[in-house]
């Protein structure tokens, strides 16, 4: 009497119990046919935990203030319908999205948006509603690399970069409205028309990161090489103040 | 899009410390739980979070957690799939993708990893559901005893479904990479 499959599985993943694992353990020495299917099953087991963990992207990760915040304002405003809420905050990042990229020359996606709206410029829509209100920031935990990405230059207003011992990388503003949108690189800033002061915190782990102005570098780390248009403070902290960078570019 | 709210409250001292113990211990392999059985890391962040929401405002751990968390992620995961959430979080993706690939070109070792992707959620896509799940759980670590009653079957059901789970996924990957092109 062979073993059954179940029976394999569950002597591979350590679920039998000790009276069946005894006999199945003393069954497998004997019976060849039985050692052959456990052996198959285990390059089953490893050959699907190969191709699973090749489906893993880098992941947007989540934190737990940012949940206990939601959860706590969920429950003052309980009212609001949720499903309406996530709608209209993936509208909004519809619009966001496709509108950033419609602004880049040479997009397809400039083309076909002009063409769904009749050709006005990009530059004239409206600024995205929803992401606004008593919120400060964003955080999230970086899995690789990270691109932080502002809409576009501010006439005043900075961005303050420092490094810490923290696996959030963490953006606040003051002084200005702003929006985020976490993406598959990193979290894209929706600062149009602000002049808010951005607080960075990246985690001292992350080795690559690239912050940019629309399209322009403006503070990049490879490893222990850091390259900024600003300055470093007398604390470690990279100081990019927008008026330095201008409104001309890209 | 997750904001920080500068007015959020604090909880009571003795849950907050067991939530973060527990979103600490189980919010990873919940998100890539849902990324591997959603192939949207966006949709699958906003439902891992929804489901820690839905754990605080419970304000008691259930008694089996990593399977509650699993059942009701998968379940929210699920209304999500139906309302066309995902299809709308793939639009959007794409076109910040597009903004952040220009002007260079993706490079050819992330394209031919996009198409691994693709070839083995495809390879996924012939189990049956629960089948999937049972598998992306149980690579997660879940014991029977968990995945049975994230997934609500007998827990002596379980080692028979995920053998046969894993050999049809190997059986098919063989079939699938070894056919000529």
């Amino acid at each position: 009497m062979h073993l059954s499959d179940g029976e394999l599985e569950a002597l591979l993943d350590g679920e039998a119990s000790p009276e069946r694992r005894r006999a199945a353990t003393a069954h497998l020495a004997v019976c060849s046919v039985c050692a052959t299917r456990a052996a198959g099953l285990t390059t089953a087991q490893q050959v699907t935990a190969e191709l699973l963990a090749a489906l893993d992207a880098p992941a947007l990760a989540l934190s737990v203030d940012t949940i206990i915040a939601r959860a706590a304002d969920a429950s003052r405003r309980s009212a609001a319908p949720r499903r309406r809420i996530a709608l209209a905050a993936g509208v909004t990042a519809l619009v966001v999205a496709v509108t950033a990229a419609a602004a880049i020359p040479g997009s397809p996606v400039r083309r076909y948006v002009a063409r769904l709206l009749g050709g006005p410029r990009p530059a004239e829509h409206p600024a995205p509603q929803g992401l606004q209100g008593p919120a400060s920031g964003v955080a999230f935990v970086p899995s690789g690399p990270v691109a932080v990405v502002f809409w576009e230059p501010q006439t005043g207003g900075a961005i303050q970069i420092a490094f810490g011992d923290t696996p959030s990388l963490r953006i606040t503003h003051v002084g200005g409205r702003a929006a985020y949108i976490l993406t598959t690189e990193g979290v894209a800033v929706d600062n149009r028309g602000s002049s808010a002061r951005y607080d960075i915190t990246i985690p001292e782990s992350v080795t690559r990161v690239e912050v940019r102005i629309g399209a322009r570098l403006v503070f990049a780390k490879e490893g222990s090489h850091i390259a900024t248009l600003g300055a470093r403070d007398t604390v470690g902290v990279y100081v990019i103040p927008f008026p330095l960078i201008g409104r001309s570019s890209p | 899009v997750e904001t920080l709210r500068e007015d959020a409250p604090l909880s009571t001292p003795e849950f907050d410390v067991s939530f973060r113990e527990a979103f600490d211990a189980h919010h990873a392999s919940l998100l890539r739980y849902l990324a591997r059985l959603s192939g949207d890391p966006a949709l699958a962040a906003d439902v891992a979070q929804e489901t820690f929401v839905k754990l605080y405002r419970r304000g008691e751990m259930p008694d089996d957690l990593r399977s509650w968390l699993a059942a009701v992620a998968t379940n929210m995961w699920r209304d999500e799939y139906r309302r066309g959430a995902r299809r709308l979080r793939l639009l959007t993706h794409h076109a910040l993708d597009t903004v952040h690939s220009d002007p260079a070109p993706a490079p050819d070792a992330e394209l031919l990893r996009g198409e691994r992707r693709g070839a083995i959620r495809a390879l996924l896509g012939t189990l049956a559901p629960r089948e999937q799940r049972l598998l992306l759980l149980r690579h997660e670590g879940y014991s029977y005893r968990e995945l049975a009653a994230a997934v609500g079957v007998e827990v002596s059901s379980i080692g028979t479904l995920l053998a046969r789970a894993h050999a049809t996924l190997l059986a098919e990957w063989r079939r699938r990479t070894d056919a000529p092109e």
